[in-house]
């Protein structure tokens, strides 16, 4: 026995979701070749169908691209420490927060979020981001296709993992969705909006593996000086296209906004690949050059934070990849360290 | 943490009539980094002052505002009363209260919070003010003078007797210029020969004076107080150390027949000559152009004759450097050739007057060779073609001057005086001769000038007729002048013998060049950029670069001469000292983020800017960068705004300051 | 708020909306005629603070940015008259400046009305007291400015411009291919270079070895623009190297020698002729054949034309309302994360110390909000201006899909029309950064 709803159900549970004031984000065509996590206007603007994935992740849900973390206002010589001057109620302890829906996740999307819940829980735990965790409620759409950049297969996840997924759809290709309901925000979501069936969704069976993640631990940890990442970084231009598009890339940097908008301290994404990232006041930078800061990248994902935290810091959800603007990412990397 | 007074002043009634003074010290005391806030009646009365230094004292203050009037009125007062109570005096900012709020606005309370935000903005500024220290430029203590002619010469006697040393450089065999060939000048009809030569022997003989003459200035380097010039000096095949001047070589030249360049054509030299009996140095030159030993190896009659052995054939010419401090610019002018094809599209010449193709048809600067005592026709005047005295003789004003046509706009200032003193010098050397003179004005401004021109109608009768002349033709020996009379309302036809042209005044051939080795403007006729026409008329924009005489526009010699000793005093104000010392609110540039495009050296209006290489202690190099020339730089500012990195910033108006200023607006 | 004053000087008790004026003026035109207004006692409204500067020629386009960030419903610019700057030519340098930014402002469907530009002399007393009284009267009526920060979710504004319907496109491996490997082969082999800089199967491949020649490509797809690379420390340090260009990017190639950034004699170009790598800049080139590489290989007929060339989006944007055109903007700007990708493809974008990285002051709010969105997007389109040879890149590599080669093509067009100047073309064309023209228009300048 499965539980299932019609697209049009689906679009209607967005609606009322909508309307009662959650924050919905899915899958948007923003232009004819580019797909986006964006927040909902309406139910009609959810995509369902047509893509491998979007060209971005959820992580704004709960790692927003800026978020305020207080405001201050100077008096003569006091500074006085105000809650910030948007109505961002998330830094007032006494405000409720807004709840937030994410409909369509890709699988690599959601089992970003349980990974990421590590580092934003380690020795300091961030109240911005476990106040918005607590309110998202993340349903995955199983993917019925992959792209020739995906590669969950090859650090432990596959079209249907369930990890950090409420709950789950499977296209039953008749325009319809089994639901699976996977934690108790998932059951109480759909409660009383499916129906009982028999039909059963089955989901893609992903790619081949294309690397194995301990060859590439047992690299970066034994060859960090090693001509392959000056060779191998040559064609990265330096941008922040992969650690933003990443669902797991949660570096970030902290600036004070001028007092046009008030004064208010924020922060904002970082990337590793900046060539300011590790920058000195002095002027040195330790990371001088784009080969130590890729080498820095795949040592980060597939040894240091696996080291911490026992977990892989990829989904292998291919957008580093799919869109860096040559072409490299971390599949080409570790592919071409395990194969090359 | 800054520690910032703010001084407003009442100005009497003139603020505190509009603004609320005592409001605003209050308000102002608020602002973040102000320690100390005041207001009192007059800031800048000796009693403000004093308040002023002592609170500095007392307060420890790091930086100061001062809410008075505008800072084009007292910044450099309050400076100095900063300096004074030992502060930076480049941490003094002024608010102007005054002129641009208490004086435009009437509404009370608008006013007052317009001068808290005026105050605001300072206080903003002088935060991030940082000390800045006047800079010292080590200055050579000697002078360039370009151009051997009166302004020139007269440049380099004020430097010379002021103490200095002067380095003179003419392109002619001879100082002298335009004024050596003149007969006689206006408006005291002296000899013009009578009063330069003294000057020039005075020049020759200057212990302080090292003249290159036959020589030009090759090329440029360095910046104000220490320019590096390179002087070419030009073979003369003459061994000045040798020669005595005693003539005979150039007295048993075969080749006698080439036109002298200083009779302007209307008398002839030979190959080894020397340009008039007066040059100074009166040393001969040979022509290379025409010698027949030089060319074809013959002759060689001159190097037999000369007993003290000074002939060198296998002379060369020579650079030489000199460093000096300072550089006048005194180029002089030359006349406008009249010629049918010109060698700019932008002028026009006149083939309907036939000069080039009439042999009697010449400009004013031949007629005063021909005119002159000591020139080629020995005093007698006689036209060119055939020897003859004229009888009628033509005078054309506003030759190419005052005329958009011929690329000309502007009066060439001179002709009108020479035109008439012409008329005068021919009468009374052709006692029967009558003149006659088309014009379209007469500008005659000088101390005796109108008097002059009255007397040459007046008393030399010559005939003046409003008009333009149409053409010029030859007929039976005479040439045909049609023109116009329009006080008369008549046409004019005059059979000439002679007709003399005043064409216009224009800078000396390759003033361009120079002007562009030197780095100093000029307009679209050549003639040299003064930096403000009204207030700095002898200062280009270019520092340690002054203009004197004709270079900078057409004028008479009262104020060639004139200009020359001001240029003369402009040098001396810099050569008083061993060092130079210039405001300091310059640009500077970021090396460390250069990334040497170089936008910024192109930019700059005067090439303040030089490319340069970052290298380490061991002289490994790192990197390209660009330099400001701190003894360059004038403060605009410019390169900042190209700048994309914003490596170059400007001191006194730093990126810094400025946002901090608008930011406080908030 | 630096204080606990509000900005009562603009919001009086009842008065209803004060106009708040920046006003960038020289130290020795406008600011001494503005003196002249007072001490000839003429009266204007209160509304405008003054910022004293040298010279017009300091005022970068980043100070009048930031007028309007700091809640200024105007600003305007003021200097001496052509021909009378104290410093001789700021005021032609900032002239030409400002006849470019202008255009970028109307791109982005900037309220033009909002910022004047005026020579005022230090004897113009009354001119001052003249634009000053009209100004505020004028923006009062406009009244208070938010664009630039307005919330992208404007519904009702375009998310996109109309892209036509999508060209058919065939991958095809080209010919040229063998020639190019065997060139490069070639080139390492006997070390004329120490680096090959090419397209390879994924993206862009850079090689130090001879015998990985095999691994250059040459096809239908090769979009990158190479030249990016030549800036690159780590590149430059291996030697002498060889780049792959296609005519269009062989344009950045003028520009960055132009700018000092490199010497031809240096880098051996090897120029593809290409009909297209099915990229919307293709459906607008002009040159088929590099002009300048030391070798050329494979030809060019011209691309298939489009029985339907897909519509030309810059000039859809700008037949939009200025309102729409902010809107548009906004809704693009609210996407942009701030990745700087646009910035790290472009080849003119070679600064190690962007604009955008400066902290002392902050030029450009670093956050991906409106505000900071706008920000860097006005500085790098503006910086970009006369410099991009709108090779497109920019466009292709952000990753939201923000048309951002549309303001450079503004520009490239402003440089066009007024200056008559189209970048990487000409060696020998001086560049308009940096330069003037007496002639320069100023027809909308007081």
């Amino acid at each position: 026995m499965s539980e299932i709803i019609s697209q049009s159900g689906l679009r209607q549970l967005v609606a009322d979701r909508i309307a009662a004031g959650t924050i919905v984000s899915g899958p948007t065509q923003v232009k004819p070749k580019l797909v986006l996590y964006a927040v909902l206007g309406s139910p009609d603007d959810l995509l369902l169908e047509g893509f491998v994935r979007p060209d971005n992740s959820i992580k704004e849900c709960v790692f927003p691209k800026q978020e305020e973390l207080y405001g201050y206002r100077i008096q003569g010589n006091n500074i006085e420490l105000t809650d910030g001057l948007t109505n961002d109620d998330l830094t007032n302890d006494d405000a409720p927060v807004p709840k937030q829906l994410v409909v369509a996740a890709r699988p690599c999307d959601a089992a970003a979020l349980p990974i990421l819940d590590h580092i934003f829980n380690w020795d300091f735990k961030d109240e911005f981001y476990n106040r918005r965790r607590a309110a998202t409620t993340v349903v995955t759409l199983a993917c019925d296709s992959h792209g020739e950049n995906c590669f969950c297969t090859s650090v432990g996840l596959h079209p249907a993992a369930e990890r950090g997924s409420d709950a789950m759809l499977f296209e039953l290709g008749d325009g319809s969705y089994e639901v699976r309901c996977i934690t108790d925000k998932g059951r109480a979501l759909f409660d009383g909006k499916t129906e009982e069936s028999d039909k059963v969704g089955r989901a893609d069976a992903g790619p081949e593996k294309k690397f194995d993640p301990e060859t590439v631990r047992a690299f970066v940890d034994q060859h960090f000086e090693d001509p392959f990442w000056s060779q191998h970084a040559l064609t990265c231009v330096g941008c922040g296209v992969c650690a933003f598009t990443c669902p797991t890339c949660h570096c970030f940097d902290i600036v004070d906004a001028g007092p046009s908008a008030g004064n208010a301290r924020y922060r904002t994404w970082d990337s590793c690949q900046f060539p300011m990232f590790t920058a000195h006041a002095s002027g040195h930078n330790p990371r001088a050059g784009q080969p130590s800061r890729q080498r820095q990248r795949i040592l980060h994902k597939f040894s240091i934070y696996p080291n911490k935290f026992g977990e892989i810091l990829c989904t292998g959800c291919g957008n580093c990849t799919r869109n860096c603007p040559e072409g490299i990412g971390v599949l080409t990397v570790a592919t071409e360290i395990d194969h090359g | 943490m800054s520690k910032i007074g703010v001084f407003t002043c009442w100005c009497g009634e003139n603020i505190a009539r509009t603004v609320d003074v005592d409001e605003v010290a209050k308000r102002v005391a608020g602002f973040p980094g102000v320690v100390c806030s005041l207001n009192y009646k007059y800031m800048c009365s000796d009693p403000g002052q004093a308040m002023v230094r002592e609170k500095i004292a007392s307060e420890k203050l790091d930086g100061i505002v001062v809410a008075s009037c505008s800072p084009h009125m007292h910044l450099k007062t309050f400076r100095k009363a900063a300096q004074t109570a030992g502060l930076n005096p480049y941490l003094v900012e002024m608010a102007n209260i005054r002129e641009q709020c208490s004086w435009v606005h009437h509404d009370k309370p608008s006013a007052t919070a317009k001068a808290i935000d005026i105050i605001r903005l300072s206080v903003a500024k002088v935060r991030n003010d940082v000390p800045l220290r006047p800079i010292q430029v080590p200055v050579t203590r000697r002078a360039l003078v370009i151009g051997g002619g009166v302004a020139g010469i007269q440049a380099a006697l004020d430097i010379a007797d002021a103490g200095h040393e002067v380095v003179m450089v003419e392109r002619e065999p001879s100082i002298g210029g335009k004024m050596a060939g003149l007969s006689e000048t206006f408006p005291t009809l002296d000899c013009s020969q009578c009063i330069l030569t003294p000057r020039m022997v005075e020049v020759g003989q200057h212990p302080r004076i090292k003249l290159y003459s036959y020589s030009e200035v090759e090329a440029v380097d360095g910046f104000v107080g220490n320019f590096k010039i390179k002087i070419r000096q030009k073979a003369r095949y003459v061994d000045v150390s040798k020669c005595t001047g005693c003539g005979d070589c150039w007295s048993v030249c075969p080749l006698k027949k080439n036109p002298s360049e200083f009779d302007y054509g209307m008398g002839m030299r030979p190959a080894i000559y020397i340009p008039f009996p007066q040059a100074v140095p009166a040393r001969p030159v040979i022509d290379k152009k025409v010698c027949a030993k030089l060319i074809r190896n013959g002759c060689g009659l001159c190097e037999k004759k000369c007993k003290a052995g000074a002939i060198d054939f296998k002379d060369e010419d020579r650079v030489v450097e000199e460093s000096v401090g300072c550089i006048v610019v005194a180029t002089g002018y030359k006349l406008y050739n009249i010629a049918k094809e010109q060698p700019k599209a932008s002028l026009a010449g006149y083939g309907e007057y036939g000069y080039g193709k009439y042999k009697d048809v010449i400009d004013s600067l031949q007629f005063e060779r021909l005119i002159s005592a000591s020139g080629p026709t020995g005093g007698v005047f006689k036209r060119p073609s055939d020897g003859a005295i004229p009888k009628n003789v033509v005078f054309i004003s506003c030759v190419g001057s005052r005329d958009n046509a011929k690329g000309m706009p502007y009066c060439s200032k001179i002709c009108c005086m020479y035109t008439a003193k012409h008329t005068m010098l021919y009468k009374h050397k052709v006692h029967d001769g009558q003149a006659h003179v088309f014009y379209m004005d007469i500008r005659a401004g000088g101390k005796g000038y109108d008097e002059f021109v009255r007397r040459a109608i007046e008393q030399d009768g010559a005939r003046y007729y409003r008009g333009r002349v149409s053409k010029i033709t030859q007929e039976n020996g005479k040439l045909i002048v049609r023109g116009a009379d329009t006080l008369a309302g008549t046409p004019v036809e005059i059979e000439a013998d002679l007709v003399v042209l005043a064409s216009a005044m224009r800078p000396a051939d390759g003033v361009e060049e120079l002007a562009q080795k030197l780095n100093i403007g000029y307009d679209e006729f050549g003639f040299l950029m003064e930096s403000h026409p009204k207030l700095r008329p002898v200062e280009t924009n270019t520092g340690g670069v002054f203009i004197a005489g004709a270079c900078q526009a057409p004028k008479d010699i009262p104020e060639a001469v004139a200009q020359a000793s001001a240029a003369a005093s402009k040098v001396q104000v810099m050569l008083a000292a061993d060092e130079l010392t210039r405001e300091p609110e310059i640009a500077a540039i970021n090396e460390q983020t250069c990334a040497a495009c170089y936008t910024c050296l192109h930019t700059c209006p005067y090439h303040a800017i030089e490319r340069a290489e970052v290298r380490t202690g061991r002289g490994v190099f790192i990197k390209n960068t660009a330099r400001v020339n701190a003894g360059l730089c004038m403060g605009c500012g410019t390169c900042v705004s190209v700048c994309p990195s914003k490596s170059a910033d400007l001191q006194g108006f730093s990126e810094q300051q400025i946002y901090a200023m608008v930011e406080s607006l908030v | 708020m630096s204080d606990d004053s509000t900005r009562d000087g603009t919001m009086t008790e009842n008065k209803g909306f004060e106009p708040k004026i920046v006003a960038y003026v020289c130290n020795w035109c406008t600011y001494l005629g503005a003196d002249l207004a007072g001490t000839t006692r003429l009266e204007y409204p209160p509304n405008v603070r003054i910022i004293r500067l040298p010279c017009t020629g300091r005022i970068d386009f980043n100070l009048i940015v930031k007028g309007f960030e700091i809640g200024a419903d105007a600003v305007l610019v003021s200097g001496c008259h052509p021909g009378d700057c104290h410093y001789t030519a700021g005021n032609y340098h900032a002239r030409r400046r400002w006849i470019l930014f202008r255009e970028l402002l109307d791109t982005l469907g900037f309220d033009l009305r909002r910022i004047h530009f005026t020579w005022i002399s230090a004897a113009e007393g009354k001119k001052w007291q003249q634009v000053i009284t009209e100004m505020t009267e004028q923006t009062r009526q406009l009244g208070p400015y938010t664009d630039l920060y307005a919330n992208g979710s404007a519904q009702d504004s375009a998310n996109d411009l109309p892209s036509g319907p999508p060209t058919p496109f065939e991958f095809k491996t080209l010919p040229a291919e063998g020639a190019l490997r065997e060139s490069c082969r070639k080139l390492l082999a006997d070390g004329t270079v120490k680096v090959v800089i090419g397209y390879g199967q994924r993206g862009p491949a850079i090689l130090t070895r001879a015998e990985d020649a095999g691994r250059l490509v040459w096809n239908n797809r090769c979009v990158s623009n190479l030249t990016t690379y030549l800036k690159r420390k780590e590149i430059k340090a291996l030697g002498k190297p060889a780049v792959v260009v296609k005519p269009c990017d062989e344009k950045s190639l003028v520009v960055l020698e132009k700018e000092s950034q490199l010497d031809r004699k240096n880098i051996h170009v090897i120029g593809m002729a290409c009909e297209g790598v099915g990229e919307p800049k293709c459906t607008f080139c002009t040159a088929r054949t590099p002009r300048f590489a030391d070798e050329t290989l494979g030809e060019a007929a011209g691309p298939a034309s489009l029985a339907d060339p897909p519509p030309n989006r810059f000039a859809a944007l700008m037949a939009m309302a200025p309102a729409e055109r902010m809107a548009f903007w906004a809704k693009q700007f609210d996407r942009c994360v701030k990745c700087y990708a646009c910035r790290q493809v472009c080849p003119m974008c070679y600064c190690e110390r962007c604009i955008a990285d400066k902290n002392r002051p902050i030029a450009i709010d670093p956050a991906p909000s409106a505000k900071g969105n706008f920000a860097w997007q006005i500085a790098r389109a503006f910086h970009l201006a006369a410099r991009c040879v709108g090779c497109g890149e920019c466009s292709r590599a952000c990753p939201a899909g923000i048309d951002l080669a549309l303001l450079n093509i503004a520009l490239h067009k402003a440089a066009q029309v007024n200056f008559g100047y189209d970048a990487g073309v000409d060696p020998a064309a001086e560049p308009v950064v940096g330069s003037y023209a007496l002639q320069d228009k100023e027809d909308f300048i007081g």
